[in-house]
Parts: C-alpha cells; sequence; structure tokens
C-alpha cells in the first residue's frame, strides 16, 4: 500500500513536471473538448427537452394525463400523491348547452379547483373575469357568438343553471377531443349537480398528474401494468403517435451530435497518441533499462495517462457547463418556458466520457508503450501487435457508446463499429496503395509530395481514416438533419387542411357541399363509417391478446373507415394483390395497421358496423403520411351495393384566420351556419392544434440546427489538433528538404498538396460511407425515404481538400517558411 | 539481494549463443563467447559496426536473453531469471551510459538524474542529484533542456545519471562516439575519474582503439567470436 502511495506520489510529480512543459497538451486538448462537448451538449439536450416537454405538458395541462371512459378508482390519486406526485381531476360530457332559446353541443368539463396543473388559464376579454365558482362557467370565446352569449347570460346545463365568469381560451389542444365542440369549464361539484352523467352517458374522465419526471415515468409504468381496457394514457412525452416519433428522432439527433463530437475527440487522441508514442517509448526502454520492472511501469504510466483524464475531464466539465450557462439566454428565447436541466447528470456523463474517451483511444499506445522492450534503448526492436488491446481498446469504446446511446441498441452499434472500422482500413489501405502507383508514374514536387505522404503509411492511414470519420460524421449529420426537417416542413405546407366537417349525414351532403360552396369551399366529402375490426382470417381479434398499447386501443375503439372507389391520390400502394384473386369485396389496409396485426393482401377482414359483420378481403397496402393533416384512413373499403354500412361524410379544408378587420372568425360563422341549416355537422378546427405541432418542430429544429454547427465547430478544432499534433514527421520532411536546397515555394507546393490529397482522399472515403449510412439511417431509423445523392461525392471531396487545404495553410505557413537551423532547432526542442 | 562473493567474477559468459531470425533462417550474431569479469575490472569490447558488441553489451546487462550459453550477472543466472527479476538486478546495481544520451527532452539535466532515483524512491533525491551534477560540473546548468545544452554536456548529465544509484556495474555504448574529439576526451577522462573513484566494474562498448586501450582488458568481436587483448593500464585507467 504504502508502495502505492510512493508510487502515486512519483507519478504525480511527473505529470506535474510534463503539464508545466506542455508534453500532454494535445492529449489534454482532446479529451478536454470531448467531455466539453459531452457535457454541454447532454446539458443543453436535456434543458431543450424539458423545455419542450414543459410546453406539451401545458398543452395537455399535465405531465401524464389518464382519461378513462369510466371513474377513475380513487387509489390512483392516492397513488400518485403518495409518490409525491400533485393530481387534479376533470369530468367531461358532450351534452347540450341552453341559453336565449339556442341549443348548443358543448363539451362540459367539471375540474377541480387546481386544474390545470401545468400551464394557466388564459382569459379573454369577451366577458368580464371572475373565479370560477358554484354554478358559474368559463366559456371558449367562440361559445359567445354561436350562442349570443351577454355577461348576464345564463346558460342550463342538464338540472341546473348557470351564469358566465369569463372566457377562456382552450388550451388542452394536444388532448384529442378537444376541438370537438366548444368547451365550458364548470366546478367539478357544480357538473354533479347536473346530473348529466347516468347510465350510458358518454362521459370521461381524466386524472392529471405533475412531477419529478423519475416518479411520473415510475407511476406511467405502474399504469401500463394495470392494462385496464377502458383507460388512456396521455404523456407530455408522447402527446400524440405523429409527434412522439418526430421527438423521439430529434433526441436520436442530440444523442448523435454528442457521440461524433467524442468519436472525433477520439480520433485526434489516437493521432496525438501515436505522436507521444515514440517519446513514451523511449522513456520506457530507458526506464527499463534502468531496472524498473514491467508492472511498476505500467502503473506510473497508467496513474499518469489517469490524471490526464482526471484533469482534462474536470476542465471540459466546467467548461462546457459554463458555455451552458452562457447559452441559457439563447436558448430561452427559442423555448418558453425554458426550464434549466440538473446539471449533474450531464457533468457526470461528461466526465464519464472525457475518461473513456481517452483509455479507449490512447489504450493500444499505452499498451505498446509499456510493453517495450529494454533492449530498445539501444536498437529497434520490431513491435509485435496483439489483437487482445484492440479488443480492450474496443470494449471500452462500446461503454462510451452505450453510455451516450443507450444499451438498447448495443448490438447494432458493435455490427456498425466492426463494420465501419474494417471498412474504413479497407478502403484507407486500397487508397494508398492507388497512391504508391500513383507515386511511381509522377514526377517533381508532386512526386515529393506523394512520397512524404506515403513516408508513413499507418499514420497516413490514421489521419485518412480521422479526417475521413469528420467528414463523414458532418455529413452524416448534415443528412439527418435535412431528413428530419425535410420531414416536418414537408409535413404542414401553408395550404394544409386546417378545418375538419364531419357527421354529415347523407341526406345532409348537398346541403353541406353547398353552404361551403358559397364560401369558396370545395372539398371532397368522403363516405365513412364507424366500425372496428373483428378477425382476420376468421380469427377473432382480442384487444386482452395484444402486446401493444395502439393495437389495443385500435381494437377497443371503433375507428373511421372509408368506403371509396379509388385509393387517394395522396396515399402511396405499397404491397398489392393481382385482382383476379379475390373473391370478395376489398379493403385497402394503412401499412402500419397490417405490420401490427400481421396483414398480408389476400387475408379476410372480417369488420363489424353498428352490430353487423361483414367480410373483406385485403387488396392492397398503403403508405400515409399521418402529419399531413390530409384526410386518412386506416381502413378503405370498396363500396358494395348490398351491404347497408351507417354511412355519414367528412371533409376538410383550408380556412384562413379571424379577419385582421372585420374580427370575423371564419369558423365560428361556419359553426354557426351549420348548427341552424344542417344540426349535428360538426366543424373541427385544428389550427391550434397545428400551431402547437409546429411550435414544437420548429423548436426541435432549432435544437438540431444549433448542435450541428457546434458539432461542425469541435469537429474543425479536432482536426486543428490532430494536424498538429502529427506536426513531427511534417517538419523532418520540411528540414530535410530544405537541407537539400528546396526553395520557399516548392517547399509550399510540397506541403500544402499533401494536406489537399489526404483531404481529397478522406473526402472520397466520407462520402461512400455518409452515404451508405444514409441510407441505413433513413431506412431504419427515421423510417424516410432513402435518396442517393451524386452530388455528395463532388461535395464531399471538395470540402474535404478545402477544409484541409485551409488547416494546414493556419498551421504550417510558418513552418513552411522557417530556415533549416529554425526547423532543426524546433525538433530539438520536441 | 547480492549472492556473489567477493573473489566470483561480477560477470560471467559461458559459451553464449545469440541467434535472431532472418527470412527463412537463423542468423548467428554471437557464436560460443566465453567471458569473465572480475569486481572493479575495467573492459572494452571493440569491433567493427555490425559486429554485434551492443548485442553482446544487452546480453551481458541482461536486457536481452541469449539463445543458448549462460550468462552470471553479480552471481545470479540471467536465464534463470524472469523480466523484472533482470529488472531488479539492473534497478539495483547496474548503471548505463548511451551512444546517443538518451535524456528525456522534455527534462532539465536535473530531473534526468532525479528520475532514476525517483523511480525506485530513493531518499534525498535531489540532493543527491545536485551531488552528481556538481561531480560532473554541471550544476549551473541544473534547470537546461538537453536542447540547450552542447552533446558534452549531455553526456555528461547521462553519465552523472548512471552513477548517481552508485552501481556496482556500468555499462557504456559507445559513450563518445557523437562527440568531437576533444569533448570525448574529457568525458572519458571524467568516466575513468569517476569510475575510479567509485569503484564500479565498468564494461565498454567502442571502436574507438584510444579510449578502449584505456581500459585494463580489451576483447575484440569479430564475426561473433570474442577475442581477447591485454592491454597494459594506462594513466587514466586504474
Amino acid at each position: 500500500m504504502k508502495q502505492l502511495w510512493l508510487e502515486s506520489l512519483t507519478a504525480s510529480k511527473w505529470f506535474l513536471r510534463s503539464l508545466k512543459k506542455g508534453d500532454w497538451v494535445w492529449l489534454i486538448l482532446a479529451v478536454v473538448i470531448a467531455s466539453m462537448t459531452v457535457t454541454l451538449v447532454k446539458q443543453l439536450g436535456e434543458t431543450v427537452q424539458q423545455s419542450m416537454l414543459r410546453k406539451a405538458s401545458e398543452s395537455l395541462g399535465a405531465d401524464l394525463v389518464i382519461r378513462s371512459s369510466r371513474p377513475i378508482d380513487a387509489k390512483w390519486k392516492s397513488q400518485a400523491e403518495g409518490m409525491g406526485l400533485k393530481t387534479a381531476q376533470s369530468t367531461s360530457v358532450v351534452t347540450m348547452a341552453l341559453s336565449n332559446d339556442r341549443f348548443q353541443l358543448v363539451n362540459l368539463k367539471g375540474v377541480t379547483d387546481n386544474y390545470p396543473l401545468r400551464g394557466e388559464i388564459k382569459q379573454t376579454d369577451d366577458l368580464p373575469f371572475h373565479a370560477l365558482q358554484e354554478n358559474r362557467v368559463w366559456v371558449e370565446p367562440k361559445l359567445i357568438g354561436l350562442m349570443g352569449l351577454t355577461p348576464d347570460s345564463e346558460i342550463t346545463l342538464g338540472q341546473i343553471k348557470t351564469r358566465l365568469a369569463g372566457s377562456v381560451l382552450n388550451q388542452q389542444t394536444l388532448a384529442p377531443m378537444g376541438g370537438f365542440a366548444p368547451q365550458v369549464l364548470i366546478p367539478i361539484d357544480t357538473f354533479n349537480q347536473t346530473k348529466l352523467i347516468g347510465p350510458g352517458s358518454r362521459a370521461s374522465y381524466e386524472l392529471y398528474v405533475i412531477g419529478d419526471q423519475k416518479q411520473i415515468k415510475r407511476f406511467s409504468k405502474l399504469l401500463s401494468q394495470q392494462e385496464n381496457p377502458h383507460w388512456q394514457i396521455l404523456s407530455a412525452q408522447s402527446p400524440t403517435e405523429d409527434l412522439e416519433q418526430s421527438m423521439q428522432t430529434a433526441w436520436l439527433f442530440l444523442d448523435l451530435s454528442a457521440l461524433s463530437a467524442v468519436l472525433v475527440a477520439g480520433m485526434s487522441i489516437l493521432i496525438a497518441s501515436r505522436f507521444y508514442l515514440n517519446r513514451w517509448q523511449n522513456s520506457m526502454a530507458l526506464l527499463r533499462a534502468l531496472g524498473a520492472d514491467n508492472a511498476k511501469m505500467q502503473r506510473l504510466f497508467a496513474m499518469q495517462l489517469s490524471w490526464i483524464a482526471l484533469s482534462s475531464s474536470l476542465i471540459g466539465v466546467l467548461l462546457g457547463y459554463g458555455l451552458s450557462v452562457l447559452l441559457h439566454p439563447l436558448v430561452g428565447h427559442y423555448f418558453q418556458p425554458l426550464v434549466v436541466a440538473d446539471a449533474w447528470p450531464a457533468m457526470l456523463s461528461g466526465f464519464i466520457s472525457g475518461m473513456l474517451v481517452l483509455w479507449s483511444f490512447a489504450w493500444q499506445a499505452f499498451q505498446t508503450a509499456v510493453q517495450t522492450a529494454p533492449m530498445q534503448i539501444l536498437k529497434s526492436v520490431p513491435r509485435t501487435p496483439n489483437g487482445i488491446h484492440w479488443f480492450i481498446s474496443f470494449a471500452l469504446l462500446l461503454v462510451l457508446i452505450s453510455l451516450m446511446l443507450g444499451l438498447k441498441s448495443i448490438t447494432w452499434i458493435l455490427l456498425g463499429l466492426v463494420a465501419i472500422s474494417v471498412a474504413l482500413l479497407g478502403v484507407a489501405f486500397g487508397l494508398l496503395k492507388v497512391m504508391a502507383a500513383l507515386q511511381t508514374n509522377s514526377k517533381g514536387w508532386f512526386r515529393i509530395a506523394l512520397s512524404n505522404l506515403l513516408k508513413e503509411p499507418g499514420l497516413v492511414k490514421i489521419q485518412l481514416v480521422s479526417v475521413g470519420m469528420v467528414l463523414f460524421v458532418l455529413m452524416l449529420m448534415t443528412f439527418v438533419r435535412q431528413d428530419l426537417l425535410q420531414n416536418w416542413q414537408a409535413s404542414l405546407p401553408a395550404n394544409t387542411p386546417n378545418t375538419f366537417v364531419m357527421n354529415i349525414q347523407p341526406d345532409q351532403e348537398q346541403q353541406v357541399t353547398d353552404i361551403l360552396a358559397s364560401e369558396k369551399l370545395y372539398p371532397e366529402l368522403v363516405p365513412m363509417a364507424r366500425g372496428r375490426v373483428t378477425a382476420v382470417n376468421h380469427k377473432p381479434l382480442l384487444a386482452s391478446e395484444q402486446q401493444e398499447d395502439r393495437a389495443r386501443r385500435l381494437l377497443e375503439r371503433e375507428s373511421n373507415v372509408a368506403i371509396l372507389e379509388k385509393i387517394p391520390s395522396h396515399n402511396e400502394v405499397v404491397k398489392a394483390i393481382d385482382s383476379s384473386k379475390l373473391t370478395l369485396p376489398t379493403v385497402s389496409v394503412e401499412e402500419g395497421i397490417a405490420e401490427l396485426f400481421h396483414i398480408q393482401p389476400g387475408d379476410i377482414l372480417t369488420f363489424n358496423f353498428a352490430g353487423q359483420n361483414f367480410d373483406y378481403q385485403v387488396s392492397s397496402l398503403r403508405k400515409v403520411e399521418w402529419q399531413s393533416f390530409q384526410l386518412n384512413f386506416f381502413f378503405i373499403l370498396e363500396p358494395v351495393a348490398q351491404r347497408y354500412l351507417p354511412i355519414s361524410y367528412i371533409g376538410n379544408f383550408h380556412l384562413n384566420g379571424t379577419d385582421e378587420t372585420t374580427h370575423a372568425n371564419p369558423v365560428s360563422e361556419l359553426t354557426k351556419t351549420f348548427a341552424e341549416k344542417t344540426p349535428g355537422v360538426l366543424l373541427i378546427d385544428v389550427r391550434q392544434i397545428m400551431k402547437q405541432i409546429q411550435d414544437i418542430m420548429r423548436q426541435a429544429s432549432w435544437a438540431v440546427t444549433g448542435l450541428y454547427g457546434f458539432t461542425l465547430l469541435a469537429s474543425i478544432g479536432v482536426l486543428f489538433t490532430a494536424t498538429l499534433a502529427s506536426q513531427q514527421a511534417r517538419v523532418q520532411s520540411w528540414l530535410l528538404l530544405r537541407t537539400l536546397g528546396a526553395r520557399t515555394n516548392q517547399i509550399v507546393k510540397i506541403g500544402l498538396t499533401e494536406f489537399v490529397l489526404l483531404g481529397g482522399l478522406a473526402g472520397v472515403l466520407a462520402a461512400s460511407f455518409a452515404q451508405v449510412a444514409s441510407l441505413l439511417i433513413s431506412h431504419f431509423m427515421l423510417k424516410t425515404e432513402p435518396t442517393l445523392n451524386p452530388d455528395l461525392w463532388l461535395l464531399s471531396i471538395v470540402l474535404g481538400s478545402g477544409l484541409l487545404l485551409v488547416i494546414g495553410l493556419l498551421t504550417q505557413y510558418s513552418f513552411l517558411r522557417k530556415s533549416p537551423q529554425q526547423l532543426k532547432l524546433y525538433l530539438n526542442q520536441l | 539481494m547480492n549472492t556473489q562473493s567477493p573473489s566470483e567474477p561480477i560477470i560471467e559468459l559461458q559459451n553464449v549463443h545469440y541467434q535472431i531470425p532472418s527470412d527463412q533462417e537463423l542468423l548467428d550474431i554471437i557464436k560460443a563467447c566465453s567471458l569473465s569479469v572480475q569486481p572493479e575490472e575495467t573492459l572494452a569490447i571493440v569491433g567493427r559496426s555490425g559486429s554485434g558488441k551492443s548485442t553482446l553489451l544487452a546480453l551481458m546487462a541482461g536486457l536481452e536473453l541469449p539463445t543458448g550459453g549462460s550468462i552470471h550477472l553479480l552471481g545470479k543466472p540471467l536465464e534463470s531469471c524472469s523480466e523484472d527479476q533482470r529488472a531488479q538486478i539492473r534497478a539495483q546495481q547496474v548503471g548505463f551510459i548511451f551512444q546517443n544520451f538518451q535524456l528525456m527532452p522534455s527534462m532539465t539535466a536535473l530531473e534526468n538524474i532525479l528520475m532514476p532515483l525517483e523511480l525506485f524512491q530513493i531518499d534525498d533525491a535531489k540532493q543527491k542529484a545536485m551531488q552528481a551534477l556538481e561531480k560532473v560540473g554541471l550544476s549551473h546548468r541544473a534547470h537546461h533542456r538537453p536542447a540547450e545544452l552542447s552533446g558534452g554536456e549531455q553526456q555528461r548529465v547521462a553519465i552523472a545519471r548512471a552513477f548517481v544509484t552508485e552501481p556496482k556495474v556500468l555499462f557504456a555504448d559507445e559513450p563518445t562516439g557523437n562527440l568531437d574529439e576533444e569533448t570525448a576526451l574529457q568525458i572519458q577522462n571524467l568516466l575513468f575519474e569517476l569510475n575510479n573513484d567509485l569503484k564500479t566494474t565498468l564494461v565498454l562498448v567502442t571502436h574507438d582503439m584510444s579510449f578502449a586501450r584505456k581500459c585494463r582488458r580489451v576483447m575484440h568481436l569479430t564475426h561473433g567470436h570474442l577475442d581477447e587483448q591485454t592491454t597494459e593500464p594506462s594513466d587514466v585507467s586504474s
């Protein structure tokens, strides 16, 4: 023990001594960049994520909501409160309200006085505002116009008469059912007095929960385990299924950007440690000759490297945290409300990443150094590569990656890394062969530049792989970012339909068409029926047997089933069967649903419409863009004359916002017209939902763009350090050329050609891998359409050469103009 | 622990062979060499470039093991010692001087001398290192780095580092090979002075015959064979 203590003192002394002389500078810089990036990206990412979740929570009124078609057992409220969570409750029912002899369908919602738990009630100026109390209601502004309400109006709701306490905006737009009918809020005790809930009432009961995210997750898991068929669990994590997918992609991008910065820093460590290796080996050989045993050398050296890892990680973490604090005002500008995440997890991640990145990338050099034979002090001894060290390096790298991306994806990462490493090395080897062939067939300064580059093939391979990796990562991020942004933006073009008209009975179809035409709106009204699928190939589909929530929900609820001759043009048929092989009326199925229930073309589906069963045979599977706000359906049935289905019509169109001069709200006007002329027809305004989704996506786009820029800067920084870390070999070449009488312009030409060649070759390497990776990521992770990009190759080569040329100019210019004496002095000082 | 008695040779080689693989055959570097070095003796091994002098030195110092025969250093059979046991022998009783000095470029002269003392946690390290520097006449250059010293000064530092642990045997591999004639002579004198003072056994590898003749014994290494040639002690060697 004492021995170990004394050794650690010696190692610390040597470390400090070397530190003072700037010996470890490149390693330190690389580790600092890695841990700083991880801390910053994790901290900002978590802050952005929590801020976005808070925004989604505000739209939901809570972090988590249980919505049930039956009263929610009081034990769940107690359970949540027992876990330190806050709760609120509401009960909603769609009912008729009466005022001034006008009837109007409203969504009456009885709420506890602490509702909403997230966000706040936003009052409008339409009515004098008072607190909600017994026999008082808050109404949505559009109801004022629909029912001709005044501050003194009385509204009859069930068995009680209520008075107005103000008008408030309906915030909870992300929750389903929110926009069906104008909302009326009432204290929950008064709600109970309405006696509107009776047997057969279609009421909805909600339990709202907020609190610590970990407890929310625990509570959510507990609820999921109940598999209660009457429940629907809504969380800010996944307010809607479509949005959840987009947000998951954004989180993936955040993690990818941090990981790429770490890998790039790792490459820099690889180059720097190779640069230090000769020096380390000389020291090791000397110390071994002086009598230090192998174990002692391992300990002393490991302690020094650990000091580097510890101190640099700490500096990186502090810098990363400091930067994140500095960036808070900027982030706050885009994310309202800004929820600053607890910094410790990000700092811990940054610290561990710094430690791991040094050890995994410097492990090879460390092992080679500590295995140095004492004989090497007298003459060079060939190294015998040891496979186990590669394995250890690789294992450490895997730990690092799983720390960043989670353990779930470890198998894919493992396979991906092996494939990429082998392929990168293989391609680098091939490129070197090409350069060697080129060297024999070239002459003059170009030949010297090539021979300089090929002088240390090992170093060039590492440089090629690391520069290639930097470019690859940048391109990959460019693709992912483009895919993300395109995917989000394409889903919501300017004239996206924002209003739905539904529940149109067949005898109302013409009248509705006329009303809409008078407003210059000409939507196609699609016939549909409410029904559910009950069997596949006559085998019953039971909700209780389904593993996935989505499958259970689909079987428990009726869905809109379209009845159309043709599949809409905005749907893409991905799989179809020859119609001559079909014996029954046909149905086209959305591919996600088909996957969920293992449905194939040719299968027979049994549907239940209002108690009647009908069989249909699957003719095709369709791809549907759910985020497009087009009319989309899980099932499209072929019209059959003999089958009498409970048909109604649905349509959608784009409606402009409130007129700025007349303050006329087109939705209110249309709703009023429909209520008067075609009772029962519902107009659903999804503009607010779209605005919420667009806000969240805009925030995510901003986060992605910001992090992309940061990673770009970090990567270029790393390229600089990697270039300077391999400076010794280059300066030796300049010295030799100078000694042989080369002129400055010749040396500049030779020197910069090396950089341009290296950048161009790395560009080729990067482009090929980026292309393959983007195809894979698009297909498997982002679920978007993969595209081939021929411009990428040119861009990558130009970018690689250009970037390296700039780096070469900036880092080499002074060296290229130095005299032999100055160059010698520089080498002596290394 | 030293198992050697005063009358025993400090280094003993018996029928030592050393081969290295080259292409598909084995190349003989050292062939059937036998040699005995007594305590405090000075021995020079001379030979042409590539004759295997440095390899023989490495074998004697336990930096490498012979492929045949046996070597005893300070009474211990090196071929039956592990790498770490051989390291321990070197740590306790062996010093080295090299042709290219082998100083740590980022360390000052003082720090270079301190290194072996710190490595083995020897008490009063700094004081001993300063004394060693004074002995080689470089106390005024204690805080200079190797790049700021001349070749002769660098070798002085290397000599100070070799003697600071007071070794029983000193191996010197072409210690003046990189120096001009005058500086080389100064280094030779310094080496023999210190050797004489500290009663160290010196094994010197050189191709400089005038330097070699300062040793009590000179041996020629030719095509892997050792031939002995005894010389009269010069005015410098003991």
